[in-house]
Order: structure tokens, then C-alpha cells, then sequence
């Protein structure tokens, strides 16, 4: 367990003895190891007196002090028959094996910004910046590993002949499809009616164009005055067109005009209640005896219907799948929130290339198979929220003009209008390079690229050919790849550079005009200008890319549905509700981030940011339709502040059980600011050999393996941190009891949540509110956590010692002149680290 | 399009064949109980095809990481005659296929988790003073250089995290001469890419044309990278170090395409393959392996390449069912409900191995089950031992196919974990009897006789 990494203060422990210098090996390790791991005995062919050594500096050195850390945390070595140190002993020696761990990792650190690769979402939102076209590489590029939390760490974006084939492909790619030539394409608009397949040629075959073989299927669904009515999921009920081919490849609109009938819930406990009597007569025919049983069950079913939060229907919803050279994507899932006298058209764009293609639209609505009774499920008498669909479109290439904007954004009108070639690339280039590579360009770098474009243009079919060569080596220049920063220590960026980490910081994309003119003119060497700036990007669309991944990465929200709640135990969890928790807590941190809100607001508010969903799912009535929006909180709601969200709560949760110690360590780590240590084997597990916890709860197991002294020595600053959120079920759901019953079910007599916990400076909380206080009483822990980890992400490295007096500073100034995001963004922007290579 | 050579894309599979292997692919997914049906995905439909393009000889090596429950893994007796262990039992339709081999190591591995750095290699990380890590060729390249002008990929390297990790931590099995990490690739569509899809331009000279030009733009990046260089404090340096490395080996992949020109890509049809499958993603964990190993054996199948490296998981990571943390797992304590849930990670992944030795089995190849001409290696680096250790010694290993090769299997080969020949000796056993022309290999003694 270490304190906070930049001070040597944690958040409920007085100050870190100094650490006097040790021989090698350790007296510790002398003592309990030395025998087995020694000169005489090699168990496990591990030997501590030259298999390890001081060096922690190195790498592979540190790795193995890291395992001798996890067999001591996880209370593996010494083996039980041999003599046991003392659990303050233990404690000592890995409190001291810690620091030096900890301290040779920040001195390794450099404190300079590493030239850094722009990672796969700068990537993509850089080429879409350049050429205006929606180009998602997505598919094409690995993924870039987080290092010290984040995927911006220049240490960590490593470049691999891999990837440069990729940057190759990639680049091409998007010039294939921002260049054009020749005439317009051909364009369509093809309109099909559901229905229309079950009256068709033979059936399901259509017509459209030149195609005359589309495939289209209604589903075995009702069709009511030209609707298609769509009630159940289900593959017979989906309604598809396929086995059609789009004339050109491009972004073709996707069309639906359709409706939604929401079913209250009166209505839906008639439409079900024959079914369940028709069932308990006929149970109770079977067997007269049971007649109690089943008149009792029958109650409870319709009690159910009656409570459920399920019940309050929504918007229908619908899925929409692409299918591609047989390859399935999923386009789209939405509500359909249009009452039936005023259907909606709703569309978005997907590409097409002119491969075999299909598209099938689900039902999507989900309806948990939460009953063991399943007289109503499935049947389609049943009210459920209904999907009418009219009719869908397909229209495109979509018309933007010819040529397209993004052929104009490499060539000019006036560009393209030089007669003579050569003329005419050094034109595209003097407009493209310095775009691409965010800063002016010298006339050798210039000539250099004009020598290549004479190069490639004799074996080139024609010019625009080799223009696209010669644009492909643009964008796979490290000039373009990487941000360059070249300059010494201690100076200042140039504008160019600032401009770039600044617009690559909040928009994770480079700089636009604006941008541009102020590097160009110097202004933006200001700190005026410098926070105008700011301002401007934070009020631009573009700086959700901030918000996602920024909140993305710090708050874990990437981990939602890596482990999802098990359907069987949580079966109101649905994809519905992990997209929504996603989108809360971006939503949320975009709320405070927009509205200037204080950042304690991240630990406890009086307002949630919900759609529909999540007002059902939290118990918060009166949020209609699926946009995120700010609900004010009314006593007793039990919501608000990030640790109440769906998102933090699952991920923190191990699918069928809550998990109090990972809750803990994420509580620590994120709103405190303290590591809990080099990955310990067994956090988020209970350690295995504590004898007879078999049969006990969550807690009461947690609670004997705590009183080890050796194990509270981590458990106990973990630990009450997750207790407090106890009343969270592992799908995020309040609850007052934890269900022992069928399928995790809550029954009259299993025990109340006890979410009552004891800090280890003495603080007792209780519940959520409990822990809310607490951690409103530490809030400068949560303000220097707040510091670093926005630091670390503005400078795309992680912080070293060097970096503590920033944090401090950070910290005062928000504490002095405001709490809030923006305030702490200037702040880091006007820093020093922030404008310097 | 012209089908590869010599090959029946039409007819399928036998249908006990086809029950075999449609059996293994339901049966094994854990995750089940875990993963809403609405986000699960289905089973491969995936199915092997009638005849291989040819006889080669071939070889391809697995990796898991974080050891197995030993335990369970290894056989009670040694010889011929041995009983299956409980773990092994999962192959037990290939069992005179495979030789389980106990009792070896890397003499000079170091143990914790750089296992996947030397399992291949042998090397000693820390054998050149002043340096932090230093690796030597691995196995697998060796054999490339003798057998890998013959395919159009010289080796194929496969992972769970594309790139080559950390040193130490490494991302893949494959080292070169130097001891250079080769990258690997995680995504099956990229993989799927690189292999079927056909080049897009027209004619031979169209693709001519492009790879010169390909050539020209490499050439002028590369001067633009060493002009930068020097304008670079030493961190940034190394970083741009990294993209000079890449342009220089990106040239010779070029130079090795224009070599193949002549040659079309094999015609695979991918619609039953599920590309989109993500090894990071728990639902998808199971079916990612599987279409990694259909494209493995596509790879082979085709001729498109005779070496193929597979880190199923880096060292330390890694999951099987259920959400398990394997690495978690591997510090058990010697704790039996840990060593339990390991056994069935190890069942996991021997599952989607017995599915994969199915394919090699139920095609043709000359009049023999292509399995006889194709080694495949799987093992791990590590041993959790008894106690949850991280030893190098005592790795679990076991050597399936090559009956053509002059593998004799069906036994169970037991060494003395304490004084055992090197693992080299059965690295280079399968690269000669692969087709590698060595002399010998790491700290290899001799071979050993499986």
C-alpha cells in the first residue's frame, strides 16, 4: 500500500518513515526465505540472493520483486508448516519493498513529454478533420495498450512495422475515398414497404433498379393499415431487406418512418391476468391440494406485475444490423418515441461498398425472462411497447455536391484549374502539408515531395494517382504521425506545437482555423489568448471527444459489459441499460464539465444526468424518452455523485456478487487518489485459505478474512470504502436485503444489508450518505486525484516526483479560485509542463 | 479468381466430421452462465475443408500463459501405457497423436512472467552485461529461414495484443536473428486481410507499380525520419528509433511481395468466419480463439505459410470462463478451489486445441490426415507448481502430429524435473523433422525422441 504518488501523505495515515538503507538480501528475507530460496534449497527454482538484487530499477529485477510482493499479499510464502513472521513484520518488509518499488518506477519516469504517435481515435479524428470524410479506421488499427491509465502515453504508443503497414493501408484508403473522378455517380433511392414481401413476385422477392432479386421479409408479424407491427424479438419477427448491391461504394441514408404504441400498465396486467388464471385453474385442477399454494402464487405474480419497475413501459425500440459480403455490423440501436397519429422519420447514414449487402431491423425492446411462470411469455395477445413500421429507405451516395467536399479539401477549385501538373501538385501541397502536419513547411520539404511526385508520376496512370503516392507519404511522415516537439528543456513550445497539444488535449484532433490563426500569428503565446482558446475548444462539439475519453478512461467506463451482471441473478440488466450507464456517466461528467458545476459535484449531487432507461432502472419517475438529461434528486432517491452510477458499480462488481474490495480500491484509486498497491494476486477475490467461510455472506467472509492482522493491514483501507456502497446489488440496483433466495431472489427473512463501516483513522460511516460525507471531508484528497489524473492526460505522460509541486498547485488554485473543470484545464494549460517540449 | 490449386472448396466435410467438430464447439464455452444471450456470440460455424493443397511439413506453436494446474496435468504413469490425466483427458480422442511431455525447461529462463519471452527461444534475458534484455532467435524462425521462401509468409505470428509488448512481458512468441521481437497480430480481420483478400489493382504491373511505389514512399519517409532524428533529445529518439525500425523491415515485406507477384492469394471465403471477434471482450474470448485457429489452419491449409506462432494470452493476463482472472488464479497457494477453476481454464483451452487438431485430422492430404504432416507445440512458460509459484521448470508441453515426421506419439515422455535435457532438445526435434536444415539450435544437446 502506498500513499498518493506525488505526496508522500495518504489519506488516513500519518507521514511515511524515512526508509534507512538496506543490504541485500533483506533481514526479512534472510530470516523467512533465505532457507528454501537460498544457496542449499531452490523450491521452485527460485533463489533470492541472485535471482533478485537491489537494482529495482530494472525492469525484469522490479517484475520478480513484484511476485515476491504478490506471494506475501496473498499469504502464499512462508508455507503454512513452516514458521510464520509476524504479521507486523510482514508488514514492515512490504511497506519497505513497496516504497523502493514505487520510487525506482517514478525515477525511471521521464519527466519530458515523449514524442508521442497519435493513437488510433487521433488517428481517426485527425484524417476526418483533414479530408471531411467519416473515416473510421477502426477496424484496421490495433488498438493502443492505456499506460498509467490512459492510451495518450507517448511511452506507451509504440510503433511496430504492424503498424506502419496499417498507417500505409489506412492512409490510402482514405484518400481512395476522399478523391474523386469523372461524372456524378449514379444515385438511388429505393423505398420498401414490410409488407409488400408477403404480397410480392413469389412472396418475398422485390425489384428495385437493377435488382431485381431483393430479398424482402415482413416477418411473421401483424400489418395494420400499412404498418408493420412489431411486438417480439425474435429471428421470425425481425423485418430485413438483403441480397442487394448498391451501384458505388459511399454513405448512403438509411430511412424509417414507424411509430411506437407504449402499453400503460393497467392495460398490460389485464392483457396478462387470463393467462395467469387460466394457468392456476389449471393447476389447481391438476392437484385440488395445492390449491393454496397456487392461489398464493398467482398473488404474488400479479403483485409483481403490479410493482415492477419493468412495467412502466418505454418506447419501442429497434436495432438495426448491416450485413456486408456477409459480415454483420450493427448500425444503430434507438427508441422510436413517436406516438402513432404523428409517425417520426428517423435516419442516419452507413457505407456501403458493392458487396452483397442486407439490412435486418430487430425489435429491441428487451422484457426479461424474469418469471419462472411462463404462461405469457412470448404470447402474442400480451401488451408490450409496439414498433410500426411504415416503410425504410435506402438513398445515396449521399449528395453533397460533385466533386464532394472532401475532394476539395485536398484540391482546390483554383488548384485543380492549373493546367500544368507539377504546377499543380506543388499547389496541393503548399495547401495540404502544413494541414497534415499542423505547421508551416520548409521549401526543401516541399521540393522534396516534388521530387518524389516526378518519381512516381511516369509509372502513374494518371495525376491524380500519383498525387495520392505522394499524399500517402504525407500522412505516413512522422511529421504526421507523431506530435513533433522538437526544442530543448526549459523553453517554450512554439505555437505550432502548443496549438497542436492543446487542440490534441481537448478535442483529440488537431487544431482548426482559428486555432491555426493564432499560432500563426504568436498570439497564442499568451496566456489571454491561451484560455480564450480553451474556452472556445470546451464550447465546440468537438471536445465530447474530451469527455469520452477522458471520463472514459478515468472513471473505467471502458469496462462496462467486460464482465457483465449474470442475467440469471440480474435480469433487468439489458443492453439498453449498459449503453445507458455508459452515457450517464459521460453525460454527467459533460454537466459539470458545461455548466461550470463544483467538482465535488463528482462525489455527491443533488441531480443525476438520466434518460428513460435509467429513470426506470434507479426508481426516478417522470424521465421520458431516451435523451440524457438533468433530473433534480428528491429525498430518498439515494442517487447522485459518481459512485451511485450503474457504470461504477458493475464494473466494480464480479457478475454474480457485489465485490466490496474492488469497490474499495476503486473508490480509493479514483476519488482519493491512492493506489492500493502493486496488483495483489488476490484483490477482488477473498484470499483462499481462510478456513470455514464457506457458508457466510459477501461481508461476513470479508469480515474474517480482514481479521487476520496480516490481511487488514490492506482490507482495512480498502475494504469499509466498498461496505458503504453495500446496498448497490452487483448490477448497480439499490437493495435493502441480500437475496439468498431462488436465482438470488430477496426473501421474507435474508438479512438486512448492513452498510455501516469503520475508516481507519476511526470515521464511522453509514450507507452511501455515510461515505458521501467522508468523502466530502477529504475532498483535497479527491481534488489532488482530480490534478493528476487530468495532468497525466493533458500531457500524455505520467507524472514523476519532479511533477509534485504542480499538483500542489493545482490543488491550491482550485481550492482558491474555484472548483471546476474548466478553471483546472486553464490551470494545467498555463502551467510550464504544459508549454514546454 | 483463381482457386488455389489442387484444392476442393466445395465439398464439405464429412457429417461425423462435421458432429466432431460441431460437439467441441458447444460444448466448451464457460461463459455462458455469465453473458446475457442478447451479447453473446454464437459458436463458429466454421468447418475444416476435404483436402489440404499439399503435403508439407509444417509446424505451429501455442502458448498459454500462467502455467496450468500441474496437477491436474500431468499423467500419474510415464510410457506408452500411461492413463490420461484428468486435464488431458479432453484430448482423449487424439491420444495417440500427442506425446505429453513432463519434467522440462529452459535452463537458463528465469521464471515469473517472461516465460512467453524465452519459451521459444531458450535465451538468457540477462546474458549481456550493461543490458537490461537481450533475446536470441526463437524456434520458429529458425525453421523459417529454411522453409519460409517457399510460402508467400515466411511465419505467421499470432496474440491476444497485437505489437510485441514489453521486454519481459512480451506480446509474442517469435524473435528474429537479432533477437528482435517480431509483432504479432490480434484481430482476425486484419489477419483474414493479410492472407485471402486479393491485392484491389487490376494486372500484374498495376501491383508492380504499386509496390515501387510503395518503395519510393517508404524511402522518402525514411529521410524524412533521419533528418528529425537529429533534431531529437535521446527520448524522442528511441521513439522515432521505433518508426525507423518499421520502415526498414516494412521495405522488406515489399521486396518479398514483389517476389509473389506471380502468385494470387488463395480464394478463402470468410462469411463463415467470425472476423469481428475481440480477444479483450469476455463474450467473445471463446469464438476468438476458435476463428484465430480457423485461420491458422486456413493459413496452413493453403500453403500461405508453414510456421505459425500463437501467444493465446500474454504472460499474466489471460482469462478461461466465467470471468476467472487466470493470472489471479496461478498464484493458487496449492488452494484447492483455485486449483480447481484452474484445471478448467486448462480443460478451456485443450478444448479449443482438440478442436483445432480435428480440423488437421479430418483433412486430406495424399491419402493422409493432414494432422501427420503438421507439428503443433502447446505449452506455457511457467509452472504454478505446487504452491502457486512462477518457476520455469517442470513447463507443461505437449507435442501433437507429425506421425509423417517421424513423431512417434501416444506416450508420455516423464523427465527427472531436476536434471532433464534442455526444452531446446524438442524445439529442435520439431524444426528438423519440420524441414529445418540446422545444426542445432539455443542450448540444445540433441534431439529428443518422441
Amino acid at each position: 500500500m502506498w500513499p498518493g504518488i506525488l505526496l508522500l501523505v495518504s489519506v488516513f495515515a500519518t507521514a511515511a518513515e524515512p526508509t534507512p538503507a538496506m543490504p541485500h538480501p533483506h533481514p526479512f528475507l534472510v530470516e523467512h526465505c533465505l532457507g528454501c530460496h537460498g544457496a542449499e534449497k531452490q523450491k521452485g527454482d527460485f533463489r533470492i540472493d541472485t535471482q533478485l538484487s537491489l537494482a529495482f530499477t530494472n525492469r525484469l529485477t522490479a517484475e520478480r520483486w513484484k511476485e515476491v510482493l504478490n506471494v506475501l499479499n496473498g499469504h502464499e510464502m512462508p508455507p503454512p508448516k513452516e514458521p510464520q513472521p509476524s504479521p507486523a513484520a510482514t508488514a514492515a518488509f512490504v511497506e519497505w519493498l513497496t516504497q523502493e518499488l514505487t520510487q525506482a518506477e517514478i525515477a525511471r519516469r521521464a519527466t519530458e513529454v515523449t514524442q508521442r504517435r497519435l493513437n488510433r481515435d487521433e488517428y481517426n479524428r485527425t484524417l476526418r478533420a483533414l479530408l471531411g470524410i467519416p473515416f473510421d479506421a477502426g477496424h484496421l488499427l490495433p488498438a493502443d495498450p492505456p499506460s498509467g491509465g490512459f492510451d495518450n502515453n507517448g511511452a506507451g504508443l509504440t510503433l511496430s512495422p504492424l503498424h506502419l503497414e496499417l498507417y500505409f493501408s489506412a492512409a490510402r484508403l482514405a484518400l481512395d475515398r476522399a478523391l474523386v473522378s469523372g461524372p456524378p455517380p449514379e444515385r438511388i433511392r429505393w423505398r420498401f414497404d414490410p409488407e409488400e414481401g408477403s404480397k410480392g413476385m413469389d412472396r418475398y422477392r422485390v425489384a428495385r433498379g437493377d435488382q431485381k432479386q431483393i430479398l424482402l421479409n415482413g416477418g411473421r408479424n401483424r400489418f395494420t393499415n400499412g404498418f408493420t407491427i412489431l411486438t417480439i424479438a425474435g429471428w421470425d419477427r425481425n423485418v430485413d431487406f438483403r441480397n442487394f448491391k448498391v451501384p458505388v461504394e459511399g454513405e448512403y441514408v438509411i430511412r424509417m418512418r414507424a411509430a411506437g404504441v407504449v402499453p400503460d400498465r393497467a392495460a398490460f396486467i389485464e392483457s396478462v391476468r387470463p393467462l395467469l388464471e387460466k394457468e392456476r385453474d389449471a393447476e389447481i385442477a391438476r392437484n385440488p391440494k395445492g390449491r393454496r399454494w397456487h392461489e398464493e402464487h398467482f398473488t404474488n405474480l400479479l403483485e409483481h406485475l403490479r410493482n415492477d419497475a419493468m412495467y412502466d413501459f418505454g418506447p419501442p425500440r429497434v436495432k438495426v444490423t448491416q450485413h456486408l459480403g456477409g459480415q454483420p455490423r450493427v448500425l444503430r440501436e434507438m427508441d422510436v418515441d413517436a406516438p402513432l397519429d404523428a409517425p417520426r422519420e428517423v435516419e442516419f447514414t452507413a457505407r456501403f461498398t458493392t458487396k452483397s449487402a442486407g439490412l435486418t431491423f430487430e425489435y429491441a425492446y428487451s422484457i426479461p425472462k424474469v418469471l419462472e411462470n411462463h404462461a405469457w411469455q412470448g404470447k402474442d395477445g400480451v401488451l408490450r411497447p409496439e414498433l410500426w413500421i411504415d416503410w425504410i429507405e435506402i438513398e445515396g451516395p449521399i449528395d453533397e455536391g460533385w466533386p464532394p467536399r472532401s475532394h476539395r479539401a485536398v484540391i482546390s477549385a483554383a488548384a485543380e484549374a492549373i493546367p500544368v501538373e507539377r504546377d499543380r501538385m506543388a499547389a496541393v501541397l503548399r495547401d495540404f502539408m502544413p494541414r497534415a502536419w499542423r505547421r508551416p513547411v520548409t521549401e526543401a520539404e516541399l521540393d522534396s515531395k516534388l521530387a518524389l511526385y516526378d518519381r512516381l508520376r511516369p509509372a502513374s496512370a494518371d495525376f491524380q494517382e500519383a498525387l495520392k503516392g505522394v499524399l500517402t507519404s504525407v500522412l505516413t511522415s512522422p511529421h504526421f504521425l507523431y506530435l513533433v516537439e522538437p526544442g530543448d528543456p526549459g523553453t517554450r513550445l512554439d505555437t505550432w506545437a502548443l496549438a497542436s497539444r492543446l487542440s490534441y488535449f481537448l478535442w483529440s484532433a488537431p487544431p482548426d482555423e482559428g486555432l491555426v490563426a493564432v499560432a500563426r500569428s504568436g498570439a497564442l503565446a499568451s496566456d489571454v489568448v491561451l484560455v480564450e482558446q480553451v474556452d472556445r475548444l470546451l464550447s465546440d462539439p468537438r471536445s465530447e471527444a474530451f469527455v469520452r475519453n477522458f471520463a472514459g478512461q478515468w472513471l473505467g467506463l471502458r469496462q462496462v459489459g467486460a464482465n457483465p451482471p449474470a442475467p440469471d441473478l440480474y435480469p433487468h440488466y439489458d443492453r439498453h441499460l449498459e449503453l445507458s450507464i455508459v452515457e450517464e456517466s459521460e453525460a454527467f461528467f459533460a454537466e459539470i464539465l458545461r455548466g461550470d458545476l463544483d467538482v465535488r459535484s463528482f462525489l455527491r449531487s443533488d441531480f443525476v444526468v438520466i434518460n428513460e432507461r435509467l429513470g426506470r432502472f434507479y426508481g426516478i419517475p417522470g424521465v421520458r424518452g431516451d435523451r440524457f438529461r438533468r433530473v433534480a434528486l428528491a429525498p430518498g432517491q439515494r442517487r447522485g455523485g459518481l459512485a451511485t452510477q450503474g457504470s461504477v458499480l458493475t464494473i466494480t462488481s464480479n457478475g454474480t456478487r457485489t465485490s466490496p474490495v474492488k469497490r474499495g480500491v476503486w473508490v480509493l484509486r479514483t476519488l482519493l487518489g491512492e493506489d492500493p498497491g502493486l496488483p495483489v494476486a488476490n484483490v477482488g477475490e477473498i484470499a483462499p485459505k481462510v478456513p470455514g467461510i464457506d457458508k457466510a455472506t459477501v461481508r461476513q467472509r470479508l469480515q474474517i478474512h480482514r481479521e487476520l492482522p496480516a490481511c487488514a493491514r490492506c482490507h482495512d483501507r480498502i475494504d469499509p470504502l466498498g461496505f458503504a456502497l453495500e446496498n448497490f446489488d452487483a448490477s448497480g440496483a439499490w437493495r435493502d436485503r441480500e437475496g439468498h433466495g431462488y436465482k438470488g431472489r430477496i426473501e421474507r427473512n435474508d438479512p438486512v444489508i448492513d452498510a455501516s463501516a469503520k475508516l481507519p483513522d476511526g470515521t464511522e460511516v453509514r450507507g452511501i450518505e455515510g461515505l458521501q460525507e467522508a468523502l466530502m471531508a477529504r475532498e483535497e484528497f479527491f481534488l489532488r486525484a482530480l490534478s493528476e489524473r487530468l495532468y497525466t492526460y493533458a500531457l500524455g505522460r505520467e507524472l514523476g516526483l519532479s511533477d509534485a509541486p504542480r499538483i500542489r498547485d493545482a490543488v491550491a488554485s482550485l481550492q482558491r479560485d474555484g472548483r471546476t473543470l474548466r478553471h483546472l484545464i486553464r490551470h494545467i494549460v498555463l502551467s510550464d509542463a504544459f508549454r514546454q517540449p | 479468381m483463381i482457386p488455389f490449386p489442387h484444392l476442393n472448396l466445395g465439398r464439405p466435410l464429412s457429417r461425423r466430421a462435421l458432429l466432431r467438430g460441431a460437439g467441441a464447439a458447444l460444448a466448451l464455452p464457460l461463459l455462458d452462465a455469465m453473458v446475457p444471450v442478447s451479447l453473446r456470440a454464437a459458436p463458429s460455424t466454421f468447418t475444416p475443408l476435404a483436402k489440404s493443397g499439399g503435403a508439407h511439413p509444417r509446424a505451429v506453436f501455442c502458448y498459454v500463459p500462467n502455467g496450468v494446474n500441474i496437477f491436474d496435468w500431468v499423467p500419474a504413469a510415464a510410457g506408452r501405457d500411461y492413463a490420461l490425466s484428468p486435464t488431458l483427458e479432453v484430448l482423449k480422442g487424439h491420444r495417440d497423436r500427442f506425446t505429453v511431455l513432463s519434467g522440462l525447461g529452459h535452463p537458463h529462463a528465469k521464471g515469473g512472467h517472461s516465460g512467453a519471452d524465452t519459451w521459444l527461444t531458450g535465451a538468457d534475458l540477462g546474458a549481456v552485461p550493461g543490458k537490461e534484455y537481450t533475446n536470441t532467435i526463437s524456434a520458429d524462425q529458425v525453421l523459417a529461414e529454411s522453409v519460409g521462401r517457399h510460402t508467400r509468409l515466411p511465419s505467421l505470428e499470432l496474440s491476444d495484443q497485437s505489437g510485441t509488448g514489453t521486454a519481459g512481458h512480451s506480446h509474442t512468441l517469435a524473435f528474429d536473428r537479432n533477437g528482435t521481437p517480431l509483432p504479432a497480430e490480434d484481430s482476425p480481420r486484419r489477419v483474414f486481410e493479410r492472407l485471402f483478400v486479393p491485392e484491389d489493382a487490376a494486372s500484374r504491373s498495376a501491383i508492380l507499380r504499386r509496390y515501387a511505389e510503395k518503395r519510393s514512399i517508404l524511402d522518402e519517409v525514411l529521410g524524412e525520419a533521419k533528418a528529425l532524428h537529429g533534431r531529437l533529445g535521446s527520448a524522442d529518439q528511441a521513439k522515432l528509433d521505433e518508426y525507423l525500425a518499421s520502415v526498414r523491415e516494412t521495405e522488406r515485406r515489399v521486396r518479398r511481395l514483389e517476389e509473389w507477384v506471380d502468385i494470387p492469394k488463395p480464394v478463402v471465403d470468410g462469411s463463415r468466419l467470425q472476423l469481428d471477434m475481440q480477444p479483450g471482450n469476455a463474450h467473445d474470448r471463446p469464438m476468438w480463439i476458435d476463428v484465430m485457429l480457423e485461420l491458422t489452419y486456413l493459413a496452413l491449409v493453403t500453403d500461405t505459410t508453414r510456421v505459425v506462432t500463437f501467444e493465446w494470452s500474454r504472460e499474466a493476463g489471460g482469462y478461461g470462463g466465467g470471468g476467472e482472472n487466470h493470472h489471479e488464479l496461478s498464484h493458487h497457494g496449492g488452494d484447492k478451489a483455485m486449483l480447481a477453476k484452474l484445471s478448467g481454464i486448462d480443460r478451456f483451452h485443450l478444448g479449443r486445441l482438440e478442436r483445432f487438431l480435428t480440423f488437421l485430422q479430418s483433412t486430406d492430404e495424399a491419402g493422409r490426415p493432414m494432422l501427420d504432416q503438421t507439428v503443433v507445440v502447446f505449452g506455457s512458460g511457467m509452472n504454478s507448481g505446487e504452491g502457486g509459484d512462477h518457476s520455469p521448470r517442470n513447463l507443461p508441453l505437449l507435442v501433437a502430429g507429425g506421425a509423417g515426421l517421424g513423431f512417434r506419439h501416444g506416450q508420455h515422455l516423464a523427465h527427472d524435473a531436476k536434471n532433464h535435457p534442455p526444452l531446446a532438445n524438442v524445439l529442435l526435434s520439431v524444426v528438423r523433422r519440420a524441414g529445418g536444415e540446422v545444426s542445432g539450435f539455443s542450448d540444445a544437446t540433441g534431439e529428443i525422441q518422441v
